[in-house]
């Protein structure tokens, strides 16, 4: 049995004993036999929470084995994306640079 | 003119059969905005899973009390249960942040107004290049100003999706592996709201309704009475409703499938977007 199936047949359970019909049923009973219901009651919560926090661990758990490849994953788009904005800079940085030159140029041409 | 035209339209016509079959910037840009949502939807289930678990152990120890006298070591056993799932929840909120992250950036790769800064930046270029020209040479060295603008433009365009696509070639399996992983989240999540939702209305139906109707005197008020069933009873409607977030899971797990196979429709990407928002309600609606 898989620990989902597990929590699905646990689930199942505790919502029949909570159900109107069965707490109605209960409470009518004897002090002895009530205190053994809510007890058992009480374990079946306990273990529904903890079965539920391991599988949520267990996701967690795959998560952090993943999480290196994407941060890497997330540095190569940083990387692209400032290549991106660095190649438009230099084009921008090279247009003054050409309209420097060029103002150069007529200056040296009408000493010249 | 037709001379100077021909080599534009070659590398046009290049560009054009390069491009066949590839996603184009707005697929990526829709998918990632997608994925940035899932995420934020992801992280609101979170919360709403950590504060239903909260809420069901409390009807459930208050009931339970009325029946057998309770201790604390009985209340500390569930307390201890909330407190390890607040701590994995932080960790798995983490997760959906580094994820929300990296769709982020792979919307602002798509979305980049490089091309047409870098259309402004090379038309200052070719008036610099044609002002030398003219003073070196009496000739303009940029002839065809527009055509040079045009297919620089088009040319970092082609380049942003040069760059989408190797980054997809890359990280597909690392994407692919996140999206199953949060997929089999999602639906944990799902079943952990509805069972925990059954659970507070089940307690709260008995605590609020059954017990004071079924005692010997008459309902102490009733306009209390009468507003707790319906809260009892409608708030089973979200239970229901919460079997969407499943599916949406594996929505964008095909969404990104068909992207990676350059047939992503954009339809299915809307579909999604109104799934992730109908949850993202629903998941309002529960902690209110």
């Amino acid at each position: 049995m898989t620990l989902e199936e597990l929590l699905r047949d646990l689930r199942d359970l505790e919502i029949r004993l909570g159900s109107p019909k069965v707490q109605n049923f209960f409470k009518n009973q004897p002090e002895e036999i009530r205190n053994h219901f809510v007890s058992f009651r009480l374990e079946v919560r306990f273990l529904v929470g903890k079965l539920t926090n391991a599988q949520l661990e267990r996701i967690a758990n795959k998560l952090d084995e993943l999480s290196a490849d994407l941060n890497q994953g997330i540095n190569d788009l940083r990387s692209q994306i400032d290549a991106l904005n660095d190649a438009v800079a230099i084009t921008d940085t090279l247009s003054r640079v050409l309209g420097l030159a060029a103002r150069f140029a007529v200056l040296c041409s009408a000493v010249l | 003119m037709m001379r100077q035209a021909h080599p534009t339209v070659a590398v046009l016509v290049v560009l054009a059969a390069f491009a066949t079959g590839c996603a184009s910037t707005e697929q990526y840009s829709r998918f990632a905005q997608a994925g940035t949502v899932y995420a934020a939807t992801v992280d609101r289930l979170l919360v709403t899973a950590g504060n239903t678990g909260i809420d069901a152990n409390s009807e459930f120890l208050l009931q339970a009390d009325k029946k057998k006298n309770l201790t604390a070591e009985h209340y500390w056993k569930l307390s201890n249960v909330d407190e390890e799932r607040l701590t994995t929840i932080s960790r798995l909120r983490d997760h959906a942040r580094l994820l929300a992250r990296y769709f982020v950036l792979l919307n602002e790769l798509a979305t980049s107004d490089a091309p047409e800064r870098a259309q402004q930046t090379i038309k200052g270029v070719a008036k610099s290049l044609n002002a030398f020209g003219t003073q070196l040479r009496r000739s303009k060295l940029v002839k065809d100003k527009e055509a040079f603008t045009s297919v620089t433009k088009l040319i970092i365009g082609f380049r942003i999706r040069g760059l989408l696509r190797e980054e997809l070639d890359k990280n597909k399996d690392i994407i692919w592996a996140q999206l199953e992983t949060q997929e089999k989240l999602l639906k944990a999540l799902a079943k952990t709201i509805q069972h925990d939702l059954t659970i507070i209305s089940q307690e709260r139906e008995q605590r609020l309704v059954i017990d004071p109707l079924t005692e010997s005197a008459p309902v102490a008020n009733p306009d209390e009475w009468v507003a707790h069933r319906r809260m009892v009873l409608t708030s089973r409607r979200s239970v229901a409703e919460l079997a969407t977030a499943s599916v949406a899971a594996r929505e964008l797990r095909e969404a990104f499938e068909d992207l990676v196979a350059g047939r992503l429709h954009l339809k299915r990407i809307n579909i999604l977007l109104t799934d992730l928002e109908s949850i993202l309600a629903i998941a309002e609606m529960i902690d209110r």
